[in-house]
């Protein structure tokens, strides 16, 4: 199958590297969605409409404009836009902004990557009318902007990313924590990190989450390097959140390395799924459909749990 | 290191081992380099750590030894150890010393057909240093010769002059000489000295092994059954001391020559156009019969006869070429034989100088008025030239009558004479330095006879020429003469004389040799004490009580002065009456002639000695040698030049050149100036040398003979072939095992486990 040509095809911004040259965050956020979209129609999920998602019948209660006429004169049915009660969903997208976060091999940092998906979700969500809120933080919360649908809304989002430094401890299970008890309602948490943090606070804050009857969707973020280890010569590595240093030869320790990191995720994903979280591992070297997939995925088995 | 030698070929290499320090050194190194990164995953990091801490040192421990190791090995295998594997002390022997003897005697020329001994020899030797040797033996090669050389001196070999030894070796020639053992052996003794100052101290009980390649002729061992040279045995005795094992690897001849062992002229005074026989003895040493050998007669390099002869085992033959020569000067002649498988001794040379006449100087101190009253009257007859029926000249001689008063007018060349004979001459008489020019004439190979009269005064002839052993005179004559009561006869006292030995020999013809002739009057003379080197020979004397001498004889320089203490004419005895008067002079004559001959038909490496008057030659000389057979005639001769030495205080140039190696004839070209014009006038001088035909004779001496008479040999395996067979055996089993080849192995492996392991260990993707 001929590859549509490069220059025209929206996805190729999917690619970080791609994505590093541009300037502008607002301007990524829209090339992801647009690569993403026109990645769809070739995906699993071809025919899965954001604008309308759906119809279902009308049942008491129901606003009644929300309902659809054009169906309704075909029909003789009252049939409600799905997306109208949708609208309704508030979604949270929480970005680690600690040191640790500033880590990345190339240009792209986990930061700039978890802001990437970030803009790219605050404006798709947008586009389909859900209120969409940010919370940036390291140890503490740094910003929060509540749920908002407009599009000056998705401009305030986007500076806030585009500004943030990185810096200080992660703090996430704390985070989590307070977050769950802070915003009222439910609403859909997207959480980007790479989560280290003590386990057991992640866990509780995680469960405190669930508790308040969020959905949280955790996008594990990685740098590649975090994932291959793939140093060679002896190396000196400075803790970016500590003042620890280690003298090691990285051929001698990766195996044990990527044990210890792999049960770290394993037990991070066993949290997930008990907490019925939708667990995302993202390596920052992947293309941003995989993000946007996932959390579609993620979304559509909520609303299929829903209904 | 010689220590290390013991255990290690190279043992320099042993400072590879230093290597090991490099994997630590890397090691150090790369603790100090490293790359600074900042990182977020620090706690998983720590935590593998923390884990693998121990792990992880065991495991950089493995490794580096392992490195470490490897290059130990490697710089171990390198020096290439080995272990002796003989069953005496494995650990206390050194290296083998060898001492390689090559016969390079011209006997190992021999050739059945294909190579010479001598090459067989070479290749052997070749063969042994390359293959049976091993880096670090210690080797040196000399050739068993009259002149016995050190070829190679000791040497430990490496791999490096293994290739300079056999290109050596490859370059060696067999000489025209004979070996002498004697001298071969104290030059092995010397060799073997070496090796102990190349190896110091602890190699004074070092064993060495001194191989022999040779024919092994008898003659150079044994003569009539008894040791040739008795200080073999001691020599022999000294090598054993040495702790030096004499091998000897024979190269067994088959006995088939001929040689030519003699080629004569007679007469000895050889004048144009007088017919004189040249001949020619050939031997066959061997013990088959030579049916058909063509033997050569060859006149200044032409051929002029070829005789086919027949040589049956064991004996001479003689071939005779009667020939006239032409013009006077020098010729040589050669004799070659063919059809055997010796070819050096095929070949005799001789230079004959022809004169135009043989002219004898009679200086007579009584020449008188007429022919009658002369003094030398019957000797002039004596020499007169007589011709046969056909025209020919029979004899070479002239006589040259001079009286005494005559003398000093005459400016005279002695060396134009074949003889001066001085007739009853006063010595007032002669012109003053006449007896030096005289003494100077015999020692450059002259022949003065002297015979004695009334004119004679003992007293001045004992002050003008001064008796003594380096005089003309050797004994002092007395005052006046004596005459006896009764006549006196002369008898032969020694009949070893050539002279006498004609006397001798036809017996009852003979009124000499049976003492029938009478002398009335004659001087008594004084002896000095001789000693047998002096060279004086008294051979006829009276049966007077004294038994005084008759005839004395003194050997000067290359000549010879005769006295004979008796009158020459009638007057006081009546010898010249009698026929045995004319082959008196006839066989003295040239008897004398001969010892200067000698000067110019050499034996090989025997100083030619040349005196030239004139002043007028040009100081240098051209000595064109022979060609060397032994190296190949596509070689040609290259001319040597050699300067002329003033004899100290005279006006005479001697011609000393010592190089008589090759046989054949040399050729002397000098050079003389014209007088009126610019030129050079070339004059040619012409010398033969030979070499010993004995040499010749190759029946082999037996291992049990030498066994027999040299019993600290204990020769146990002779042949060259076993010889060399059982020393490779005895090198293998003793030389030890070297292990170098499983050290690599090694090293290979552990290389391979230092990979797998560095793999495991996650060092290397």
């Amino acid at each position: 199958m001929a590859e549509p040509q490069a220059s025209l095809d929206p996805r190729k911004y999917l690619d970080p590297k791609v994505l590093a040259k541009i300037h502008r965050l607002e301007v990524k956020a829209r090339l992801i969605v647009e690569g993403f979209i026109t990645g769809l129609h070739k995906s699993p999920y071809h025919g899965y409409s954001i604008e309308f998602a759906e119809h279902r019948e009308y049942v008491p209660g129901d606003d009644i404009r929300h309902i659809d006429w054009k169906v309704f004169g075909r029909t003789d049915r009252f049939h409600i836009k799905q997306y109208e009660e949708e609208t309704n969903l508030k979604s949270y997208i929480l970005v680690d902004a600690s040191e640790s976060m500033q880590y990345g091999h190339a240009e792209t940092s986990k930061y700039m990557y978890g802001s990437y998906i970030a803009a790219a979700l605050t404006y798709l969500l947008l586009r389909q009318q859900d209120a969409v809120g940010l919370s940036i933080f390291d140890e503490k919360v740094r910003n929060f902007l509540p749920p908002a649908t407009s599009h000056q809304h998705f401009m305030n989002i986007i500076r806030e990313l585009d500004s943030q430094e990185t810096g200080s401890k992660t703090n996430i299970g704390t985070i989590l924590d307070t977050f769950a008890g802070q915003i009222r309602g439910k609403g859909l948490v997207v959480i980007i990190s790479d989560m280290f943090d003590e386990m057991e606070h992640i866990q509780k804050g995680l469960r405190h989450l669930r508790h308040k009857g969020h959905e949280v969707i955790l996008f594990h973020l990685l740098d590649h390097e975090e994932l291959t280890f793939p140093f060679q010569r002896t190396t000196l590595f400075e803790g970016l959140e500590s003042a620890d240093e280690l003298l090691i030869d990285p051929r001698a320790l990766r195996k044990a390395y990527l044990e210890e990191l792999e049960n770290y995720k394993n037990e991070l994903k066993r949290t997930c799924r008990n907490q019925a979280i939708d667990y995302i591992a993202i390596d920052n070297s992947q293309k941003l459909d995989v993000a946007l997939t996932a959390y579609i995925a993620a979304r559509a088995g909520r609303m299929r749990r829903h209904s | 290191m010689n220590f290390l030698s013991q255990f290690f070929f190279q043992p320099f290499m042993l400072f590879g081992t230093l290597l090991v320090a490099v994997p630590i050194l890397i090691y150090l190194f790369n603790r100090q380099r490293y790359k600074r990164r900042s990182w977020a995953a620090m706690v998983f990091l720590q935590r593998a750590l923390q884990k693998n801490r121990k792990r992880l040192r065991i495991e950089n421990l493995i490794l580096l030894l392992l490195r470490c190791l490897i290059l130990f090995l490697l710089a171990f295998a390198m020096a290439r150890p080995y272990l002796k594997n003989d069953s005496l002390g494995t650990l206390s022997q050194g290296p083998d010393n060898w001492i390689f003897a090559i016969d390079s005697s011209y006997s190992m020329n021999f050739s059945d057909g294909g190579r010479t001994l001598f090459e067989e020899a070479k290749e052997s030797l070749s063969e042994m240093i390359q293959e049976v040797l091993e880096p670090g033996d210690r080797v040196s090669v000399i050739t068993f010769d009259g002149i016995p050389d050190e070829k190679v001196s000791p040497r430990a070999l490496t791999l490096e002059n293994r290739a300079e030894i056999l290109e050596e070796v490859a370059s060696l020639r067999p000489s025209y000489r004979s070996v002498d053992i004697g001298n071969s052996l104290q030059l092995s003794i010397e060799v073997a000295d070496k090796f102990q100052q190349l190896s110091g101290f602890e190699a004074q009980l070092e064993s060495k092994k001194l191989l022999v390649f040779s024919d092994f002729q008898k003659r150079d061992w044994l003569v009539e059954g008894k040791p040739k040279d008795p200080a073999v045995k001691n020599l022999l005795k000294t090598l054993k001391d040495k702790h030096v094992d004499v091998r000897f690897a024979d190269l067994p001849s088959k006995n088939r020559n001929l040689s030519l062992v003699d080629l004569t002229v007679h007469p000895r005074v050889v004048s144009s156009e007088v017919w004189v026989e040249i001949v020619a003895t050939v031997e066959n040493t061997g013990r088959e019969d030579f049916e058909a050998a063509q033997l050569v007669f060859l006149i200044d390099g032409q051929e002029e006869r070829t005789h086919v002869i027949r040589v049956p085992a064991g004996t001479q033959v003689s071939r005779t070429l009667p020939y006239q020569f032409v013009e006077a000067g020098d010729h040589s002649i050669e004799v070659r034989i063919q059809g055997d498988n010796l070819t050096t001794d095929n070949r005799r040379f001789k230079v004959v100088h022809v004169l135009n006449n043989a002219e004898v100087l009679l200086i007579d101190g009584e020449a008188g008025n007429s022919p009658i009253e002369r003094e030398t009257l019957l000797l002039e007859l004596a020499l007169m030239p007589e011709t046969n029926d056909d025209g020919f000249k029979r004899t070479p001689y002239l006589p040259v009558l001079m009286p005494v008063e005559q003398l000093a007018d005459e400016e005279l060349e002695l060396q134009d004479y074949v003889a001066v004979v001085l007739a009853n001459v006063s010595i007032e008489d002669l012109p003053s330095g006449f007896t030096e020019k005289l003494t100077r004439y015999v020692e450059e190979g002259g022949a003065m006879l002297t015979f004695l009269g009334k004119n004679v005064r003992g007293s001045a002839y004992n002050s003008a020429f001064k008796p003594g052993l380096e005089s003309l005179l050797p004994f002092s004559l007395a005052t006046d003469s004596s005459i006896p009561e009764e006549p006196v006869q002369m008898v032969i006292s020694d009949s070893q004389h050539p002279v006498a030995a004609y006397f001798e020999e036809r017996g009852d013809q003979s009124y000499l040799g049976r003492g029938f002739i009478e002398v009335s009057r004659y001087f008594p003379t004084k002896e000095i004490e001789l000693d047998s080197e002096s060279e004086v020979h008294v051979w006829l004397r009276y049966n007077d009580p004294d038994n005084s001498p008759a005839v004395i004889e003194k050997r000067l320089g290359q000549g010879a002065s005769v006295w004979f203490t008796s009158s020459i004419d009638t007057e006081w005895n009546d010898f010249a009456k009698y026929p045995d008067f004319i082959p008196f002079i006839h066989e003295y004559l040239p008897y004398l002639k001969a010892r200067r001959d000698g000067g110019v038909n050499l034996r090989l490496g025997e100083t030619l000695r040349i005196i030239f008057e004139s002043q007028d030659y040009a100081p240098d000389v051209k000595i064109l040698p022979p060609q060397d057979l032994n190296v190949g005639s596509e070689n040609a001769t290259v001319a040597l030049t050699k300067n002329l030495q003033e004899v100290q205080g005279e006006d005479r140039f001697e011609l000393v050149h010592e190089e008589t190696n090759l046989p054949g004839i040399y050729t002397v070209r000098l050079k003389r100036p014209n007088s009126n014009t610019i030129d050079w006038t070339e004059r040619e001088h012409h010398f033969a040398v030979n070499l010993d035909p004995s040499e010749g004779k190759l029946e082999s001496v037996t291992s049990a003979e030498l066994n027999e008479h040299f019993p600290e040999l204990k020769v146990e395996s002779f042949n060259a072939v076993e010889e060399i067979a059982q020393l490779s055996a005895s090198k293998e089993s003793q030389g030890g095992t070297e292990f170098w080849r499983s050290l690599l192995w090694l090293v290979l492996i552990f290389l391979l486990t230092e990979s797998v392991l560095a793999f495991m260990f996650g060092r290397r993707q």
